[in-house]
């Protein structure tokens, strides 16, 4: 529910109806659209409450059979806990100063002084803790763009801030990318597979839309999928729908422990490939993807997740570049449909090179976009690699991880069909393809499993 | 189509007054529709949480309640508004000042 249409005709009124009426009715009815503004964190907070509270629940039900005792504790501190959350959601304090005022204009409670944008995540957490309930209210409902995308601010006070601006971005007919935000908002209404965090949304550029299925914060595993070539925000539903595949499968690898599976279309990536020819938008998407990581770290609660980070095609190019730069802050990096991570070596990642997995199927299509001086040699023409099923060792950007040379862990992938190599490139998180439980038993630890 | 109120030497057209009117009646149906269907738990009052639900679902019940009949009424308010307002800002004046501030 929001009120931004209303806002409009309450503008236009203003604008155009003067005299003492005009003023009272404007003024009535921008109480009333900010009474609503004001209701609707407070109830989105209850759903991610009752939300987190079910998850829970359904861990301490696995766990019963193997230990009552930590079950019933489980439950009955997600008991304790989420009751207190519900308490503090109610609309009493709704009741707002805002009707003589409406809140854009209340000043704000004191000592906000928010971080920028691009601060340390610990740094930003830190001041998070620090603030009252009114004030971290306050800067939901009149700076959500800011907490919306700050890392080191907790999954669902981004959620709550960045459901607002989506409602709003709505709102407006010309919104750029309109049926991207749409399909994503129907993504967010369904919670099949455990409640949608929107951890990012921008409609700016190429746009921006990061959702995590779990809430990451109290996850036990937290996987970051960082897609490649049309993962922007035209093609974001998708690649939540691909997320969601793993999430199922991450769920089946380890049912009694919590995973969140984070669909991070955080960068401009590349649409076309003579753009993904280029290494400029891996270089740009390092220090976000860091940011974003280290923001994981700095709000997840009790005992550390275990944390993947996951690049599919141009996104591992991605992964590889963060890596070897600012730092992954992850346990594990998977890199799957490689053409090259920008690195020479596994242990340029930044992580042991035990914990780097690399996996490409026979037929992807990446296998013909070879090192440009592999056409000179005599051996088969790259383009026709996919075709013949054969694997290139020398790729755009580096060895291959799933080759021998650069030391990651190979695991198995369905080989695709000759006959639609493009398919074999997105075919990873398909169900029945050794990669999705490959991919799952890495996400969850449990390396013994991995093919 | 309605003219613009301009066209009548009028500062604000009472069509613009009826559309926002409707747009407050719809967004008090929106409310309302949003209060039906099981919204309490398992009714375990050994669970805090159960209890702290049922508390919030009639809080929220009761506010949000009273806020559709608040849209409503505001939307009603528009509407007369818009009926009278070719007869002169006082008399709009005089329905808000009754009905409406």
């Amino acid at each position: 529910m929001h009120t931004v249409d209303l806002d409009r005709q309450v503008d236009a009124l203003r604008t155009g109806w003067t005299g003492p009426a005009g003023r009272a009715a404007t003024a009535l009815m921008t109480g009333l659209c900010d009474e609503l503004d004001a209701a609707y964190p407070r109830l989105i907070g209850i759903e991610q409450a009752l939300s987190s509270h079910s998850v829970v629940l359904a861990r301490a039900r696995s766990l019963a059979f193997q230990s009552t005792g930590e079950a019933l504790d489980l439950a009955e501190q997600s008991d304790v806990a989420t009751a207190a959350r519900l308490g503090s959601l109610g609309p009493s304090r709704v009741a707002l100063p805002s009707r003589v005022a409406p809140p854009s204009r209340v000043a704000p409670p004191s000592r906000v002084a928010p971080p920028s944008p691009g601060a340390d995540p610990v740094a930003v957490a830190s001041w998070w803790h620090g603030l009252s309930q009114a004030q971290r209210q306050w800067l939901l409902d009149d700076r959500p763009e800011l907490i919306g995308s700050l890392d080191g601010v907790p999954a669902d006070a981004r959620d709550v801030a960045n459901r607002a601006r989506l409602t709003r971005l709505l709102a407006d007919p010309h919104t750029p990318h309109r049926a991207a935000l749409l399909a994503i908002q129907a993504r967010l209404g369904s919670t099949g597979h455990g409640y949608p965090y929107l951890l990012g949304l921008s409609a700016d550029g190429k746009g921006r839309a990061i959702v995590a299925i779990g809430n990451p914060d109290t996850a036990d595993n937290v996987v970051t999928y960082v897609p490649g070539l049309g993962g922007t925000l035209d093609g974001g539903a998708d690649e939540i729908d691909r997320a969601a595949h793993l999430s199922s499968a991450v769920r089946r690898a380890a049912p009694g422990r919590a995973t969140s599976v984070i669909t991070w279309v955080g960068y401009d990536a590349p649409t076309s490939l003579p753009e993904a020819a280029h290494i400029g938008a891996a270089v740009g998407a390092e220090p976000a993807l860091h940011r974003f990581q280290a923001g994981l770290r700095a709000t997840h609660l009790g005992a550390a997740s275990h944390n993947t980070v996951i690049g599919l095609s141009y996104g591992s190019t991605v992964v590889g570049m963060t890596g070897h730069g600012p730092g992954l802050v992850a346990d594990d990096a998977v890199l799957i449909g490689s053409p090259g991570v920008g690195v020479a070596h596994a242990a340029d990642l930044g992580l042991d090179p035990g914990h780097v997995w690399g996996s490409t199927a026979r037929h992807d299509v990446i296998n013909a976009a070879a090192d440009p001086r592999d056409l000179l040699r005599p051996d088969l023409n790259p383009l026709l690699r996919p075709l013949f099923g054969e694997h290139t060792e020398h790729l755009w950007y580096g060895p291959s991880p799933a080759g021998p040379s650069f030391g990651a862990h190979v695991f198995a992938s369905a080989p695709g069909s000759a006959l639609d190599p493009a398919r074999a490139h997105v075919a990873y998180f398909d169900d029945g393809n050794p990669a999705l439980a490959g991919t799952a038993d890495i996400a969850v630890g449990d390396y013994a499993e991995v093919r | 189509m309605p003219l613009p109120g301009w066209v009548f030497g009028m500062e604000v057209s009472p069509s613009l007054l009826r559309g926002t009117g409707a747009a407050l009646h719809d967004l008090a149906a929106e409310v309302r529709s949003a209060l039906s269907g099981d919204r309490d738990g398992p009714d375990d009052s050994d669970r805090a949480t159960d209890i702290a639900l049922h508390n919030q679902v009639s809080a929220w019940d009761g506010y949000l309640t009273g806020l559709a009949t608040r849209l409503d009424d505001a939307g009603d308010g528009l509407a007369q508004a818009a009926d009278g307002y070719a007869d002169s800002d006082a008399r709009t004046r005089f329905r808000f000042g009754r009905r409406l501030c």
